[in-house]
C-alpha cells in the first residue's frame, strides 16, 4: 500500500514536467513570432511593399543608319500610335467595356476578325445563356478550359451572322486589347491613325483604363532600295521575338512583342540599335489598379551606326551595275539569256571600309531588275584568270618559279585528259609578269604541276604528270592568305566562304585550281583578295561599320562616339615584299601596257589604275541541262602606290559567244564615278572654306 | 425521464467551462480567418465557413453524446477501435484518394474522410489502455518498464508506418509525439526517459551533422519531395520560385503584419493568393498577418490555457487511465500546434498539419472535438469518485 502510495506520488511530478515542456514549446513560438514579426516585420513588410510595385519597359527608337559623311540611310517614321496596357488581372468583361467605348474613337480594319473572334463576343454579351447550354455532364467532367471551348462550339453560325458595323469594330478593337500582357504595352493601332483619332483618345484617356495615345516608330530608309537588302529588316511587333531563341532575348531583357533584327545590319548590331527601354514602376493596389507611375529609367533610343559606306558613291554605283547588265542583256539578248547577276565590292584597301557593295539582280518572271546586294557575300562563282596573282605568289613563295624566271606558252597535254592552253595565242616566252599582263594560263600551270612535285619542263607530250593530292590543300593555304576560300571576317550575319572543288588524283583538276576554274569565291572574297595585294601584303578585315555614336536629342547632329572600328589586320602574307612587288607590277603591265589583258579600257585613266581580269567557263543549270557559259571577273585598285579603292567584279553565266566587256565597262565607269565624287567634294570643301 | 435529466444536470454541472471557453473562442477565430482566407479557393466567401460550422455542430453532437458514456468504459472499445483505425489505414494504403502527391483520403458519401486524423485519437485510447493494465498487473519495477516500452513502441510503430508511407510525415510524428507524452507520465523509469531522450538527440545532431557536412549522405536518408522541403524550409527565399514559396510567402505575410497587423481582410500576401492552402495548412499566416503579433499571441495564449486545463484535469483525476489518455492528447494538440504555427515561422520544415480547431477541414476539427471530449469525460465523471 505504502508502494502504490509513492508511484501515484510521482506521476504530479510528470505532468509537472510535460507542462513545463509544453510551455518551453510555447515560448519558443512566442519568441519566434516576436523576431518574425516584431524585430523583422519592417523589412518583411518594406518586402511585400516592393512585391506588389511593377514595371512597365516602354521600347525606344532604334539607332539611325548614316554613311560615312553623315547621310541618313535609316531614320525612324514617327506615327501615331493607341497602345493597350492592361492591369494585371484584367478580365474579359472589363477588356470588352475599354473596346466598346475605345471604338467610339478609332475606325479598325474589320477584315481580320474571325468567326472565333466574334463568338467570344458574343459569349460575353450572352454569357448566362452560353454556359446553360452545357450539360450537366459536361460541367463536371471538363476543365474549365475545356468548357469555355465547348460553350463557343455551341454558338451557332446564325448567331453570329448579323453583327453590325459598330459592333464589328468592338469586335476588332477587342481582339487587339486580348493580345496584351499585363503591364506590358500593346499597339492597338499604329498605321493609319488620323490626328482627329489621336486627339479624341487623348481627351478620354480617363474613361480608357490601360489606353494610351502615344507616338511610335517605323523604319524609313531614305535611299530607297539602294542598299536596302543589306541593311536587312526588323521583325514587327506581332512577330516580336523569333520564338527560336526566346530565351536568350528574354533574358536580355526584351520582351516577346519587342521588335528585333532580323536580318542584315539590322540583326548584326541589334545590341547597338536596341536603345534602353524606358522603365516606369507602377504602385499597384491588389486588385491591380495603379496608384501611382514613376520613371525609374529614362529611355534612350538606340545608337546610331556611322556606316564606311559612301551612299552617295553606293547609288552611283548601283546605277552602273544595273545600267551595265541591262546593257549586256539588251546587246546579245539570246546569248546572254543566261545572265541574271551583276556583282561589284569597292573597298579602301588599306582599312577595310567597305565603300559600295552592289548586286543587280535580273528577275526573269517578272521582267525586273531588283537591288540584290547581299549576293556579293552569299553568292560564289569560279572567278577565272583574276586570281592569278595569288597563283604567281604561291610560285615565288615556293619557290617553284623564280622572279622573272620565264617559260614558253605552249599547250600542255598529260596522258588522259585533254589539251590545255592559255585562252590568249601568241604570247611565247613569258616572264612572271608577263604571264599576268597577258594572261598565260601555261606559266600557272607549271607553277600547278611544280607544287605537285612535277618538275619536267617542258611537259613532254601526252605523258602521265607525276602528282601529289596534297598540293590541293597546299595551293588553298597559299589562296586562304588572301581571304580566297575562307571567311573574310566582314561584320555581317552571314558571308559565304565559297565552294571546294572535290580533290582527286588528276593533275588537270589542280592546274584549273591555278587559273581560278576549280573553286568558287564570293565577289566579297576576291576584293579581300585584291586589297591584300594593294594593301602589300596586310589582309584587312572588310567592314560595314565604322563608328557607334551616341544617341542625340537634335536632329541634325550626331552625338559623340561611343566606338569607333579600327583597322584589323587579319593577317600578313608570308611572303617576301619582293615578290608581292612582282605580281603588282605584272597588275600594272596588264592595265598600262600595250598588249596587256585590260589595256584597251583602262590605258588612258589618270589614276593609275592597276588590276586583274578574268574569264572562267561555268555551266548554268538550265533545268536538267547544264548550259557552257562564262563568268567575267575583274580586279583591281587605284591609284597604284596609295592605293585608296579597291575593286571586284564579278558577272556569272554570260554567253559563249558575248563580246560585251561587261566587267571594264563596270569597272572603268565604278573607278571613274569614285575619283569623279572624290574630286567634286573637294572642290565643293574648296569652295566652302573661300 | 427523471433519470436522464438528473444525468444531464450533474454532466452539465461537471463540465469544465474554462475548457470549452477555449475552443468556442478558437472557433470564433477560426471562422473569421477562414472567412478571410476563402478568396482564392471560392467565390463564394461563406462557402468553407459554412462547411466548418456544420463540422463544428457535428463534433458538438459527438462529444455532448460522448459525455454520457463514462471513460472507464473506453477501455474496452480501445482495441477494437485501434484494429478498425490500422485497417481504415490499410485501406487507404491500397484504395485511397490521391491529392496533392498523397494519397489521404477516403471517400465515403460524398465526403472525403482522412482516416489518419482519427488513428490519433485511437492510438490515445489503444495506449492508454495497454499502460493502465500493465502497470496494475506487473508490480515488479524493471518487468513493468520493458512492457510498457514494448508496447508503446509496437501500438505506435504501426500507424507511424503507415502513415509515413502515405506520405505524411507530419501526422506521423504527430503519432511519435503521442507515444512521448504517454510514454513519460507511464510511470516508466527515468533512466528509460533518458535513455531515449539521449538516442533521439543523438540522432537528430547526426543528421544536423550530415547536412552541415557531408550533404550526399544526408540526401540519401530522404526522400527527393522531402528533401526540398528541408532545403525550401532553412532558405525560403533562396528557393522562391519552387519548394520555398509558400514558407516565403507565408513568413513575408506574418512579418508584414508586425504589431496589429494590416486589419481583417487586408493581409497583401493572404489575399494575394500567393500562399497556397492558407484555409486549411497555412491558416496561420492570415491570423499573423491581418491581426498582427497581438492576435497571433492571443490565439497562441488561448492554446496555452486550453492545455493548462486540460494538465489540471489531469492533476486532479485520481485514475490513472484518464491521466494517460489526456497526457495522449496533450502530446497531440501541443506537437500540432507547434508545428503548423512553427512551419509558417520558419522554425520547422512544411508538413501538411492542420492548426487545431482554427483550420478549414472537416476530419481535423471533428478530431480536435473528440480529443476535448476525452478530456472533458475524465473531467465529469472524476469527482463522483471523489465521493465514493
Amino acid at each position: 500500500m505504502a508502494k502504490e502510495k509513492k508511484k501515484k506520488a510521482q506521476l504530479p511530478i510528470r505532468l509537472n514536467i510535460l507542462f513545463f515542456i509544453v510551455f518551453l514549446m510555447f515560448s519558443v513560438l512566442i519568441l519566434q513570432l516576436g523576431i518574425v514579426q516584431i524585430l523583422n516585420g519592417d523589412s518583411y513588410r518594406s518586402e511585400i511593399e516592393r512585391t506588389i510595385q511593377d514595371t512597365t519597359e516602354n521600347p525606344v527608337p532604334r539607332g539611325k543608319i548614316v554613311d560615312r559623311n553623315h547621310k541618313v540611310i535609316v531614320d525612324n517614321k514617327p506615327l501615331y500610335s493607341i497602345t493597350y496596357t492592361p492591369a494585371k488581372g484584367v478580365q474579359a468583361e472589363e477588356r470588352l467595356k475599354v473596346a466598346e467605348k475605345l471604338a467610339n474613337f478609332i475606325s479598325m480594319d474589320t477584315e481580320s476578325v474571325t468567326d472565333r473572334d466574334k463568338k467570344e463576343y458574343w459569349y460575353l454579351k450572352h454569357t448566362d445563356e452560353a454556359d446553360s447550354r452545357l450539360s450537366e455532364k459536361e460541367i463536371n467532367e471538363l476543365d474549365n478550359a475545356e468548357q469555355y471551348k465547348k460553350t463557343l462550339e455551341k454558338i451557332t453560325d446564325e448567331e453570329i451572322k448579323d453583327f453590325s458595323k459598330d459592333e464589328l469594330q468592338v469586335i476588332a478593337v477587342k481582339k487587339e486589347l486580348d493580345k496584351a500582357y499585363s503591364l506590358t504595352p500593346q499597339t492597338v493601332k499604329n498605321e493609319g491613325v488620323t490626328p482627329d483619332e489621336y486627339a479624341q483618345v487623348a481627351e478620354h484617356l480617363d474613361d480608357l483604363p490601360g489606353v494610351n495615345a502615344t507616338t511610335d516608330w517605323e523604319r524609313e530608309f531614305k535611299s530607297g532600295e539602294t542598299f536596302s537588302s543589306l541593311i536587312g529588316s526588323i521583325t514587327s511587333q506581332e512577330q516580336g521575338i523569333p520564338a527560336d531563341k526566346e530565351d536568350y532575348f528574354l533574358t536580355r531583357g526584351y520582351s516577346r512583342n519587342d521588335r528585333i533584327g532580323k536580318s542584315g545590319l539590322e540583326e548584326y548590331y541589334e545590341d547597338m540599335l536596341r536603345g534602353r527601354k524606358e522603365k516606369i514602376e507602377h504602385t499597384t493596389t491588389k486588385n491591380g489598379t495603379i496608384l501611382d507611375s514613376k520613371t525609374v529609367v529614362e529611355g534612350q533610343r538606340g545608337k546610331d551606326l556611322v556606316l564606311s559606306i559612301d551612299i552617295d558613291y553606293q547609288e552611283k554605283v548601283d546605277e552602273i551595275v544595273r545600267d551595265e547588265l541591262k546593257k549586256a542583256k539588251s546587246s546579245q539578248p539570246y546569248d546572254n539569256r543566261y545572265l541574271e547577276d551583276a556583282l561589284a565590292v569597292a573597298i579602301n584597301p588599306r582599312t577595310g571600309e567597305l565603300l559600295a557593295v552592289s548586286g543587280q539582280h535580273y528577275d526573269k518572271k517578272k521582267n525586273k531588275y531588283d537591288n540584290a546586294a547581299y549576293k556579293a557575300l552569299y553568292d560564289a562563282h569560279v572567278p577565272g584568270s583574276s586570281i592569278k596573282g595569288a597563283t604567281v605568289l604561291a610560285g615565288l613563295q615556293s619557290g617553284v618559279i623564280s622572279p622573272g624566271e620565264t617559260i614558253y606558252d605552249s599547250p600542255i597535254k598529260i596522258k588522259g585528259t585533254a589539251q590545255k592552253s592559255s585562252l590568249s595565242k601568241n604570247i611565247g616566252l613569258a616572264s612572271d609578269t608577263d604571264a599576268l599582263k597577258k594572261s598565260s594560263n601555261v606559266y600557272m600551270f607549271y607553277i600547278a604541276l611544280r607544287i605537285g612535285g612535277e618538275n619536267r619542263y617542258p611537259f613532254p607530250d601526252n605523258a602521265s604528270a607525276r602528282f601529289d593530292t596534297g598540293a590541293f590543300q597546299k595551293m588553298r593555304n597559299y589562296y586562304g592568305q588572301f581571304g580566297l576560300g575562307v571567311q573574310t571576317g566582314i561584320d555581317y550575319p552571314f558571308e559565304s566562304v565559297g565552294y571546294e572543288g572535290e580533290v582527286k588524283n588528276d593533275a588537270g583538276l589542280l592546274m584549273n585550281l591555278a587559273i581560278g576554274q576549280f573553286d568558287t569565291y564570293t565577289t566579297l572574297q576576291m576584293a579581300q583578295y585584291v586589297s591584300t595585294i594593294a594593301n602589300d601584303g596586310y589582309r584587312v578585315r572588310p567592314h560595314f561599320l565604322n563608328e557607334v555614336r551616341e544617341p542625340t536629342g537634335d536632329k541634325d547632329k550626331m552625338g559623340p562616339v561611343f566606338k569607333s572600328v579600327g583597322t584589323d589586320v587579319m593577317n600578313r602574307l608570308q611572303m617576301q615584299d619582293s615578290y608581292i612587288e612582282r605580281v603588282q607590277e605584272g597588275f600594272r603591265r596588264a592595265f598600262q601596257e600595250q598588249g596587256g589583258t585590260g589595256y584597251s579600257y583602262w590605258g588612258g585613266k589618270s589614276y593609275d589604275p592597276v588590276g586583274k581580269t578574268g574569264t572562267a567557263e561555268s555551266f548554268y543549270k538550265d533545268g536538267d541541262n547544264l548550259v557552257e557559259t562564262d563568268n567575267y571577273s575583274l580586279v583591281g585598285y587605284a591609284p597604284r602606290d596609295e592605293p585608296e579603292i579597291a575593286f571586284a567584279v564579278i558577272v556569272p553565266y554570260l554567253g559563249k559567244n558575248n563580246q560585251y566587256k561587261i566587267q571594264h565597262n563596270i569597272g572603268t565607269r565604278l573607278m571613274d564615278a569614285y575619283f569623279d565624287l572624290k574630286e567634286k567634294r573637294d572642290d565643293d570643301s574648296k569652295e566652302k572654306e573661300d | 425521464m427523471g433519470n436522464l435529466n438528473n444525468r444531464m444536470k450533474s454532466v452539465f454541472d461537471k463540465l469544465d467551462y474554462i475548457l470549452i471557453m477555449c475552443v468556442v473562442l478558437l472557433f470564433v477565430i477560426s471562422l473569421f480567418a477562414i472567412y478571410s482566407a476563402s478568396g482564392q479557393y471560392s467565390a463564394d466567401p461563406m462557402y468553407f465557413l459554412l462547411r466548418q460550422s456544420v463540422w463544428f455542430c457535428v463534433g458538438l453532437v459527438a462529444v455532448f453524446v460522448m459525455l454520457f458514456i463514462e471513460y472507464e468504459h473506453y477501455r474496452t472499445l480501445a482495441i477494437p477501435f485501434y484494429i478498425a483505425g490500422l485497417l481504415s489505414l490499410v485501406f487507404v494504403h491500397f484504395f485511397g484518394v490521391e491529392s496533392k502527391g498523397s494519397q489521404r483520403w477516403v471517400s465515403f458519401a460524398g465526403v472525403d474522410i482522412q482516416p489518419s486524423e482519427f488513428v490519433k485519437l485511437f492510438l490515445i485510447l489503444a495506449i492508454a489502455t495497454a499502460i493502465y493494465k500493465i502497470t496494475g498487473k506487473y508490480k515488479v519495477k524493471k518487468k513493468r518498464n520493458l512492457y510498457i516500452l514494448g508496447s508503446i513502441f509496437i501500438l505506435s510503430i504501426v500507424p507511424f508506418y503507415f502513415i509515413f508511407e502515405q506520405p505524411d510525415l507530419g501526422t506521423a510524428l504527430v503519432t511519435v509525439a503521442i507515444a512521448a507524452t504517454t510514454l513519460l507520465v507511464s510511470g516508466i523509469s527515468f533512466i528509460y526517459i533518458a535513455i531515449i531522450a539521449a538516442v533521439v538527440v543523438a540522432f537528430l545532431g547526426m543528421l544536423v551533422w550530415l547536412f552541415m557536412y557531408k550533404p550526399e549522405i544526408f540526401d540519401l536518408f530522404f526522400k527527393d519531395h522531402q528533401l526540398a522541403r528541408i532545403y525550401g524550409w532553412l532558405q525560403p527565399e533562396f528557393y522562391s520560385n519552387t519548394f520555398g514559396y509558400q514558407l516565403s510567402g507565408a513568413r513575408m505575410g506574418i512579418g508584414s503584419g508586425e504589431l496589429f497587423g494590416s486589419g481583417f481582410q487586408n493581409g497583401s500576401m493572404a489575399q494575394s493568393g500567393r500562399v497556397p492552402e492558407i484555409h486549411t495548412d497555412f491558416i496561420f499566416t492570415v491570423i499573423g498577418e491581418e491581426f498582427g503579433f497581438l492576435g497571433a499571441a492571443i490565439l497562441l495564449v488561448i492554446y496555452f490555457i486550453m492545455i493548462y486545463r486540460m494538465i489540471i484535469i489531469a492533476l486532479n483525476c485520481k485514475d490513472r487511465f484518464g491521466m494517460y489518455m489526456i497526457a495522449g492528447v496533450v502530446g497531440l494538440f501541443t506537437f500540432q500546434i507547434f508545428q503548423n504555427i512553427g512551419m509558417t515561422i520558419g522554425l520547422m520544415p512544411i508538413t501538411g498539419l492542420t492548426l487545431p480547431f482554427v483550420s478549414y477541414g472537416g476530419s481535423s476539427l471533428l478530431t480536435s472535438m473528440i480529443g476535448i471530449g476525452l478530456v472533458l469525460n475524465v473531467h465529469v465523471h472524476t469527482k463522483e469518485y471523489m465521493f465514493e
